[in-house]
């Protein structure tokens, strides 16, 4: 096995013990909940804004 | 060199070029250079002929919408998904090995990359005609081959970006979209004191052949098809993204903000030129040059022209990255060269531009339900958890081989979204067959459909089963835990189960030992 293969086995068996553990895996700042609740609401502001385009 | 250096440098290709998971020492990308290279391959030439061809269907108010909040609302829900390459560190096409099967992922890539990259033939196409009319402009007449010369340097030249690496792509883009931002921002200027602003704002087209609400349905259409085509290449940047709100919102303003505002300044330009000259016009250097003098249409359209050249550049590097994820074994800069070679074979055939319509309806068929099944399989088929040893081949994983590498369900739910897209309008003809679904346009319906559809199939036992091999990640709870609660059958069915096991056992002469 070369090291590129030695790295990947690493890191997937990285990410899945973390999946198991239910722990973040800690590469990137996650997502909050207010996070999707902005982006839910940000959402259905431009679908409001598409629809109501219709009317113009 | 010493062999650890070179083992790491082979490491860091392969996480850089797609295929191995990037750690969090990897992360190279805050929100802004994110931002910036993917606002890099969102602005082209392109934009300008897309905003031209709305200005023919809505008026200038509605045209602001369908860009901006029609691009917004499909960008918000399709590139959500992309916060599992920021999460994980990998390309989208290596969690769709779940959702199509490791050979599916093959077969799909590569198609959507066949149907893609016709795009990049038109913005070569379009940067050696601004090119040829800027010389025009000076009283330099090339010959005819030039322009298919100028063409082959724009994919030379964008492929060996792309080639160098993914550094130099964030160092060029760092200079190139501020500049060609105070560009879209001069030409708007120029094409308001060219024409009377009020005029702009209150324009309505004539429409032939149509109500305004079909128009406005249709204008709609151009912008969700026009923002789903990086659906296959979105996930490239956001993996190397430190977290996941700036991987998911410098994709979306990339395009909804950047790409848009481009749009719109062709929209801007060409109903300047209308009411400036009569006449209709989608080449961006015959409204420039006709709008403003001709040193500032220079400068403008020499830097536009350059953006052709960091879209081919960003292009070729996030589907480099694509193919890579589905075809691991391949070296990265041999699939770059491929790309380049099919890029420039377009060029040389030269009648891509006459085919490019039915290039882009096909494609756009595609994309919606392709984005839509990536959506539902995150969030609800495999809840945020892939086997990524199956995904990756590891040992002797290999859950997500399915039937002969392809997972059924998924294609047939791909086919059937696009179906529905196709029964509800035909875009060669532009007859529509259900106007009430046709509101939804074509593209959304594509995606709500499919999202229902795979949504809905999962929910069926044997073929939840078959579509979550990975029982490591995705334990069978329902109807019942086998190991916990044992199986309850109705007592009717108790008899007809025990003569059907013994007449299917009969031959064998089984006995039953109960020492």
């Amino acid at each position: 096995m070369n090291e590129t293969d030695k790295a990947l086995e690493e890191r997937v068996a990285h990410l899945e013990e973390c999946m198991l553990a239910d722990k973040p895996v800690g590469a990137a700042e996650p997502m909050t909940k207010r996070d999707y609740i902005i982006a839910g609401a940000v959402t259905a502001a431009f679908l409001l804004l598409v629809i109501g385009g219709a009317f113009l | 060199m010493s062999r650890q250096s070179t083992a790491e440098r082979e490491i860091e290709n392969e996480v850089y070029c797609g295929y191995i998971p990037a750690d969090k020492s990897e992360r190279s990308y805050g929100f802004i250079d994110a931002l910036l290279i993917l606002s890099g391959y969102c602005i082209a030439t392109w934009s300008y002929t897309q905003g031209a061809y709305l200005t023919g269907l809505v008026g200038f108010k509605q045209l602001l919408i369908t860009a901006f909040a029609g691009a917004f609302l499909m960008l918000m829900i399709y590139q959500l998904p992309v916060i599992l390459s920021a999460r994980f560190g990998i390309d989208i096409w290596i969690w769709l090995r779940g959702a199509f099967g490791t050979r599916g992922v093959k077969v799909l890539s590569v198609i959507i990359i066949v149907i893609n990259f016709p795009w990049y033939a038109v913005c070569c196409d379009l940067f050696a005609s601004s090119m040829l009319n800027l010389g025009g402009l000076f009283g330099i007449h090339a010959p005819p081959i030039a322009h298919k010369l100028l063409q082959l340097f724009c994919v030379l030249l964008g492929s060996f970006m792309a080639y160098k690496g993914v550094r130099a792509i964030t160092l060029t883009t760092r200079i190139l979209v501020p500049a060609l931002v105070a560009v879209g921002a001069l030409v708007v200027v120029i094409s308001f004191r060219s024409a009377d602003p009020s005029e702009i704002i209150n324009y309505r087209p004539e429409l032939t052949g149509m109500t305004s609400s079909t128009a406005y349905t249709l204008a709609l259409e151009a912008n969700f098809a026009f923002v789903i085509t990086l659906v296959g290449g979105m996930a490239g940047i956001p993996r190397l993204c430190k977290s996941e709100r700036s991987a998911y919102y410098a994709g979306v303003l990339g395009q909804g903000l950047a790409g848009s505002f481009f749009v719109v300044v062709g929209a801007v330009m060409a109903i300047a030129m209308r009411l400036k000259t009569g006449t209709e016009s989608t080449d961006p250097t015959e409204m420039l040059s006709t709008l403003a003098s001709p040193a500032l249409a220079l400068c403008s359209l020499l830097l536009v022209a350059f953006a052709n050249i960091g879209t081919q550049a960003v292009g070729s590097y996030l589907y480099g990255v694509t193919l890579k994820s589905t075809f691991p074994k391949a070296k990265y800069h041999v699939l770059v060269g491929i790309l380049a070679a099919y890029v420039s074979a377009l060029c040389i055939w030269g009648k891509i531009v006459e085919y490019f319509g039915t290039f882009l309806t096909v494609s756009a068929y595609i994309y919606a339900p392709f984005a839509a099944i990536l959506f539902v399989d995150f969030f609800w088929v495999r809840r945020q958890r892939l086997d990524f040893r199956s995904a990756y081949s590891l040992g002797k994983s290999r859950a997500y081989f399915y039937t002969g590498g392809f997972n059924i369900v998924g294609f047939v739910c791909l086919i059937c979204g696009c179906i529905i897209s196709l029964a509800i309008y035909n875009p060669l003809t532009g007859e529509v067959y259900a106007p009430l679904l046709f509101k939804l346009t074509p593209t959304g319906l594509g995606f709500l459909s499919t999202a229902l559809i795979y949504f809905l199939v999962s929910l069926i036992p044997p073929v939840r089963r078959y579509i979550c091999p990975d029982t490591r990640f995705h334990p069978i709870t329902k109807p019942f835990d086998s190991a916990r609660i044992p199986p309850r059958q109705p007592a009717i069915v108790l008899p007809v189960m025990n003569a059907v096991c013994r007449i299917a056992t009969a031959g064998s002469h089984l006995k039953i030992n109960r020492t």
